[in-house]
């Protein structure tokens, strides 16, 4: 079996690769998409947790079912699903995170068969009683996921995951602290790749995956070329390496992200004193700045652009980025409604902006492209 | 000049006297936020209108405001002005008019000369929520763009399943979420709720709901129909603007009176109906309203819309939270109340909102359903929903692409060809049932 980074590619080209094989042995396959599902209540069940994404193949079945004015990503992963592509996901979790993923919930679970169909509600807000809320939704989510999994999911167990979880997006910090380095040890491309890879396979494995990968980054020779950029990508759902390798070949270094498979994933750990399902619902509702959790403002305009997006500025200040990339999904209302202040934010910090429109599969390819070396020559030469 | 001003009528012909008012009482009310010593909230529809009622607030609904300047033609400079500043062109118009309008008094320090009705009173504090759709409470959080004043959002979940463990924790948390929203106006405004007048105006506001619901329902169960959609997606609105007030109680009384008149002279749109129409999910191009008209030249009417429809309170004695009571008495959509069943199991958000469940109690003969370019709140789940009625309900179904404020994505040559094959259709299903 290959190892590392190698190991990552395999599984990031195939992505249902290790969770058929652990499904023909009898494990049970929970689906989830986007970042707000609790993957380690599925840990704790003993399932395999396995992320629904999209491909950059052409959609050709989900235009009979989903309109063509909706996320092109949330269409691509129909297109999958229709396709019989997650046939080895016995179950799915789909949570209330936008109007896009909420509303296809009720499309997908009409045509795309499996044994177990659960819509989380995610609350919009993050307040005292949104939390609450919240933790009723995960405690009915517990219930659920004991009777299709036909286990109890005790405490001890559910720490026993969160721990693993957590040593899962330690590593993954790690790995990232490599990015820091002129030029990075390891490119945005593979940071997507081993992203998308660490979504598909048992947490454990996932960890063990990890280590063989820092070892291999950490002393490795054909690592990334310097480049004349370092940029930072910012936006919604990006899981093909696509878009990120067109702006390293364009000549940049794509050194950190504020992706929903990237550093919003795993830049918190989830405490493991105190309720367990109470941290869960803390974490996935207040750790991760996802445009459609509205954060209440409180003080200045400033004040309220800080808290929203100061950590996208830290990013690009701690990974010494000197620009970065908006890249928006036409239809991610969300993300659209945000953008703007985004780039003035940024800007206004001394971070040049480019601001991309796209449709999840790039199919003006030539002009983003364009658009893409315009910018780095124009921040080139600041 | 903007494409269409001045030159065709594109505005809706109405056909009850009552619905007719409606547009100068809407004009009034912006009218009168020029001039009243009451503070001014600038606030997204959340069925709340009794909280500013009792908290003697002033409320002003851009997203009615945007509809008002797309049936105008006006709201062009507007999507370009947001647009300007990076919001895309995909977002919701209803959105992009109202960031639009909010950037244009910021640049030019004053109010537009052609917004519509003398524009919008600048707000002392903005109120969003997450009813029905992301853009309700990200599109007012960009507002903060333009005006310097307090915002609050607030959650309104809409539960799965009507089950009273499930449906009650989602009550408590929206009214958990709405107390929030009375502190906060408690706050900013420096004053308390008065209870026992929300209490009050919660009262008249099911009474308003109850003759709203009566003259919708009746006109659209009537053969023949006596108010059409056209009326209808008028006479929405003081329900929806100006829930709670007095105004909107007599408003209802007054039309119930005439729908009941019109039924009992058989007065109807088109006397011989042809074809019973349901517009569907969607909602309505306001720039091109006159659409509904057009199908009556071919003797068919729209007997209901789907996109503004009256509640259907549910009934738990011993409530006395007014914030609860108020929640109870929109808790459940017309649709719920015509079948008399209350849902138990997981049901689908996108088959509640289907306007299958009317084409029975209306004897509907096809559906139009609007597919709007920059809403994903109302238009995903319309190809699921046709491709349900037709395999189920067996009813023809026309999607015609639109957009709520944006004309340009709205081809009048292309509705007209897509409403000749659906007539045709219908036509050959008449003969084919005929015979």
């Amino acid at each position: 079996m290959a190892k590392g980074l190698e190991r990552a590619k395999e599984l990031y080209e195939n992505r249902g690769l290790r969770a058929s094989e652990l499904k023909d042995k009898g494990k049970k396959v929970m689906g989830y998409i986007c970042c707000f599902p609790p993957i380690e209540l599925i840990t704790a069940a003993d399932m395999v947790p396995f992320r629904i994404t999209g491909s950059q193949e052409p959609i050709t079945e989900a235009d009979a079912y989903l309109e063509t004015l909706m996320c092109p990503f949330v269409r691509s992963c129909f297109d999958q699903g229709i396709k019989n592509r997650y046939s080895f996901v016995d179950g799915i979790i789909w949570p209330h995170t936008c109007d896009n993923v909420e509303k296809t919930y009720d499309v997908w679970k009409r045509y795309v068969p499996h044994s177990f169909y659960y819509y989380l509600d995610v609350p919009h807000m993050a307040d005292p009683s949104s939390f609450e809320f919240f933790t009723g939704q995960l405690e009915a989510l517990k219930s659920a996921l004991e009777k299709f999994a036909e286990c109890e999911i005790s405490e001890q167990k559910l720490v026993e995951a969160i721990n693993i979880h957590n040593q899962n997006r330690n590593l993954l910090r790690q790995l990232s602290e490599f990015r820091k380095q002129d030029p990075p040890l390891i490119s945005g491309s593979e940071m997507t790749q081993v992203m998308v890879a660490s979504t598909t396979i048992p947490a454990d494995e996932c960890n063990q995956m990890l280590r063989e990968i820092i070892e291999e980054v950490e002393g490795r020779n054909d690592g990334p070329e310097k480049k004349a950029a370092r940029l930072l990508v910012y936006g919604c759902e990006i899981d093909d390496v696509g878009f990120i390798k067109l702006v390293e070949q364009s000549g940049a270094n794509v050194v950190i992200d504020d992706l929903c498979l990237g550093t919003r994933e795993y830049w918190k750990d989830i405490p493991t004193e105190g309720s367990p399902i109470r941290n869960l619902a803390d974490h996935y509702l207040g750790d991760i700045k996802c445009p459609r959790t509205f954060l209440r403002a409180t003080g200045t305009r400033q004040d309220d652009l800080d808290n929203r997006f100061g950590h996208i500025r830290d990013f690009a200040k701690d990974y010494n980025a000197n620009a970065a990339i908006l890249y928006i999904i036409q239809y991610c209302d969300t993300f659209e409604f945000d953008a703007p202040d985004v780039r003035d934010y940024l800007e206004q910090s001394g971070i040049r902006v480019l601001h991309l429109e796209d449709d999840y599969v790039m199919s003006n390819v030539g002009g983003i492209e364009t658009r893409i070396q315009a910018f780095l020559e124009v921040i080139s030469n600041v | 000049m903007y494409r269409g001003e001045g030159k065709f009528k594109t505005s809706a012909r109405h056909w009850t006297e009552t619905t007719k008012k409606v547009r100068g009482m809407l004009k009034d009310q912006y009218a009168g936020a020029h001039t009243t010593d009451k503070p001014v909230v600038w606030s997204m529809l959340a069925m709340i209108n009794e909280l500013y009622m009792a908290m003697d607030v002033y409320p002003l609904y851009p997203e009615n405001y945007a509809g008002l300047c797309a049936t105008k033609r006006v709201a062009d400079p507007f999507l370009e002005r947001a647009q300007a500043d990076g919001f895309s062109d995909v977002c919701c118009t209803y959105a992009q008019t109202g960031l639009g309008y909010a950037a244009m008094c910021q640049d030019i320090g004053q109010i537009p000369d052609f917004a519509p009705d003398g524009g919008m009173a600048k707000p002392m504090m903005l109120v969003g929520s997450s009813l029905v759709c992301d853009t309700r409470f990200k599109w007012f959080q960009s507002f903060a763009r333009y005006l310097d004043v307090p915002y609050y959002a607030f959650d309104m979940p809409i539960p799965r399943s009507m089950r009273p463990d499930t449906a009650m924790g989602y009550l408590n948390y929206t009214v958990e979420q709405m107390r929030g929203l009375v502190e906060f106006m408690e706050r900013v405004l420096g004053k308390k709720m008065n209870w026992d007048k929300l209490d009050e105006i919660v009262t008249r506001t099911q009474k308003t709901y109850e003759c709203w619901y009566e003259a919708f329902i009746t006109s659209a169960s009537a053969i023949p129909c006596p108010m059409p959609a056209e009326d209808t997606l008028t006479n929405f609105a003081p329900a929806f603007f100006m829930t709670g007030s007095e105004e909107a109680l007599n408003f209802y009384q007054e039309l119930l009176e005439e729908v009941k008149g019109k039924i009992e002279r058989k007065e109807g749109v088109v006397p011989e109906e042809k074809y019973r129409l349901i517009w569907g999910s969607g909602l309505p191009p306001w720039h091109t309203m006159n659409v509904f008209n057009s199908v009556e030249e071919r003797g068919a009417v729209f007997v209901y819309q789907c996109a503004y429809q009256p509640f259907a309170p549910m009934e738990i004695p011993g409530i006395t939270d007014p914030l609860m009571r108020m929640l109870l008495g929109r808790g459940l959509p017309a649709s719920r109340r015509l079948a008399r069943e209350m849902p138990t199991e997981e049901f689908s958000l996108v088959d509640m909102s289907s306007p299958a469940f009317f084409i029975e109690p209306f004897k509907a003969d096809g559906i139009v359903i609007s597919m709007l370019r920059s809403c994903r709140g109302t238009s995903i789940g319309q190809t699921y929903l046709k491709r349900k009625i037709q395999e189920q309900a067996k009813v023809p179904v026309l999607i015609l692409e639109t957009d709520i404020c944006d004309v340009h994505a709205h081809s009048e040559a292309n509705v007209a060809a897509r409403f000749d094959a659906f007539f045709e259709t219908l036509e050959s299903r008449k003969k084919a049932g005929a015979s």
